[in-house]
């Protein structure tokens, strides 16, 4: 059995480390009982040969992540390499950086600015930021939203939204944009890694699920900016698709098909939430799992009660990932939206 | 900027302040979670008919069917493709794996004729390593190359080659 083509985008996950404790982090190696197996973490040489082998492979852009990517020792070397090797093919397109803020400092933003980073950094809630994450310090992230403005780089204003910070919703995304965030990424939190000790707690209703787009509707519209909605929603959950003209919202999953992730050790997955390793950037074939990979490079999962939908080409179900975390397979439903 | 003193009228005349003070930018993506990677939505012309189309480009494998074609055509075989859209891949009667006619988005579709062939053979193919299957068949090679480096026998290939030329090989 063949496989499709490596995606263009890939998010590369540094490192395990993270000085946040949050709540609803998905990285599977911090799910309780976890049996993801955490290698030693590759090298910066090693990621310099990853870079490599994945531009030799068509890949054209990159997103940076962790755990926290600002604690990779020689993170910078790995940016300015991923720079100049896009730059002799002829490629420069932003490349995304996702922070805590936690460790940001102004030499860092400027670093960013010169390599044409795009930074997106995380607040998930102002008044709830210290329950989520376990540190006191949504002001500092504003702080850095302001700093990045003043320097020219743009930024993307991450919200994880939860049952803890949907009240206020409307003011963390004011405040992201008011300090500065040219664009908002809203994720509904979906069980997975440390998420999965806390869904009770966490997980939005479907009600609230529509209530986060109204909100970020409402601000994004008084601002007329836009944002977008990364964790697919199903559109049978969404009451209204239509009034939602600055918010746009997912419906399909793009994992193996719009991006990939490569975990500290080199392990490839199909998305940062998924626990499924299906190959490793140094081994040839670089993806062994094929079966688990053309799942979705294919989109092959769809669940059995949406097989007559009338919406089932444009509509993948809710997260594939989660069926198969809470339901062990891809192709069950996602209960964290579907009742 | 004190953040916490702001009520949510003050929060709303900042947000319009800024809505006067900057262009909206629209930055489409697909939903992959935590990861705003550029925008993958590209305005692409059909080559058919000249419609400007949205689409997602995911993948890294296109530019090299183009290349693939034009060595076929070196070796003197009457072949083209086009990457044509929904309305143009359907009033050439072919469908999807399912059946259906296709609905939104751009297609390679693969032209191919012998000199012994009265009509073109016309599939839709985004598989760059289906035509390197038919260029190695066409050389008379007995394998050809993917994209990962794995080597795969003609003979094995033979379903593909056929979908992708008409050729019957017993």
């Amino acid at each position: 059995m063949k496989i499709a083509h490596l995606p263009k985008s890939v998010a590369l996950e540094l490192t395990y480390r993270c000085n946040h404790k949050c709540k609803f982090c998905s990285c599977p190696w911090d799910a309780p009982n976890s049996a993801y197996p955490k290698g030693e973490e590759l090298t910066v040489c090693d990621w310099k040969k990853v870079v490599e082998v994945l531009y030799d492979k068509g890949v054209e852009s990159f997103s940076i992540s962790g755990g926290e990517v600002l604690l990779k020792d020689g993170f910078e070397s790995i940016l300015r390499f991923i720079r100049q090797e896009g730059g002799k093919r002829g490629l420069d397109l932003p490349i995304v950086l996702i922070s805590n803020a936690r460790k940001m400092n102004e030499d860092y933003i400027r670093l960013f600015k010169e390599l044409n980073v795009h930074l997106s950094m995380s607040l998930p809630g102002y008044d709830t930021f210290q329950e989520h994450t376990g540190v006191d310090n949504a002001d500092g992230v504003l702080h850095w939203f302001q700093v990045a403005k003043r320097l020219g780089l743009k930024t993307t204003l991450n919200v994880t939204v939860t049952k803890k910070n949907y009240g206020e919703l409307f003011q963390t995304m004011s405040l992201g944009l008011i300090n500065g965030a040219d664009d908002v990424l809203l994720n509904r939190f979906l069980p997975g890694g440390r998420g999965l000790a806390h869904m009770d707690e966490l997980m939005l209703t479907p009600t609230q699920v529509n209530g986060m787009l109204d909100v970020a509707e409402e601000v994004l519209s008084y601002a007329n900016k836009q944002g977008n909605v990364g964790t697919e929603v199903p559109l049978c959950a969404i009451k209204d698709v239509e009034k939602y003209k600055h918010i746009h919202i997912g419906y399909q999953c793009a994992a193996a098909k719009g991006f990939f992730v490569i975990d500290p050790a080199g392990n490839i997955r199909t998305c940062n939430h998924s626990p499924h390793i299906v190959g490793h950037a140094f081994r040839k074939p670089m993806i062994e799992d094929i079966d688990y990979w053309n799942t979705f490079a294919n989109s092959e999962y769809s669940p059995a009660m949406c097989s007559e939908c009338a919406m089932i080409k444009k509509c993948d179900c809710g997260c594939r990932e989660v069926a198969n975390i809470l339901h062990g397979s891809p192709k069950r439903i996602d209960s964290s939206i579907i009742i | 900027m004190e953040n916490k003193s702001l009520s949510k009228e003050e929060l709303i005349a900042q947000l319009k302040a800024l809505s006067e003070a900057e262009a909206p930018e629209s930055i489409h993506m697909g939903a992959m979670c935590y990861s705003p990677a550029p925008p993958p939505l590209r305005k692409v012309k059909c080559e058919s008919c000249g419609q400007l189309i949205e689409e997602f480009d995911w993948m890294s494998s296109r530019n090299g069917i183009k290349k693939q074609v034009e060595k076929i055509k070196a070796l003197g075989y009457d072949a083209k493709v086009e990457h044509i859209c929904a309305d143009c891949i359907n009033k050439l009667g072919i469908t999807d794996e399912d059946g259906d006619a296709f609905t939104e988005g751009l297609y390679y579709v693969f032209y191919f004729k012998t000199k012994e062939q009265q009509e073109y053979n016309i599939v839709q193919c985004s598989d760059e390593d289906a035509y390197k299957a038919v260029l190695a068949f066409l050389k008379n090679e007995q394998s050809y190359t993917d994209y990962y480096d794995a080597t795969h026998l003609i003979k094995d290939e033979l379903d593909v080659i056929k979908k992708m030329t008409g050729i019957s090989i017993e």
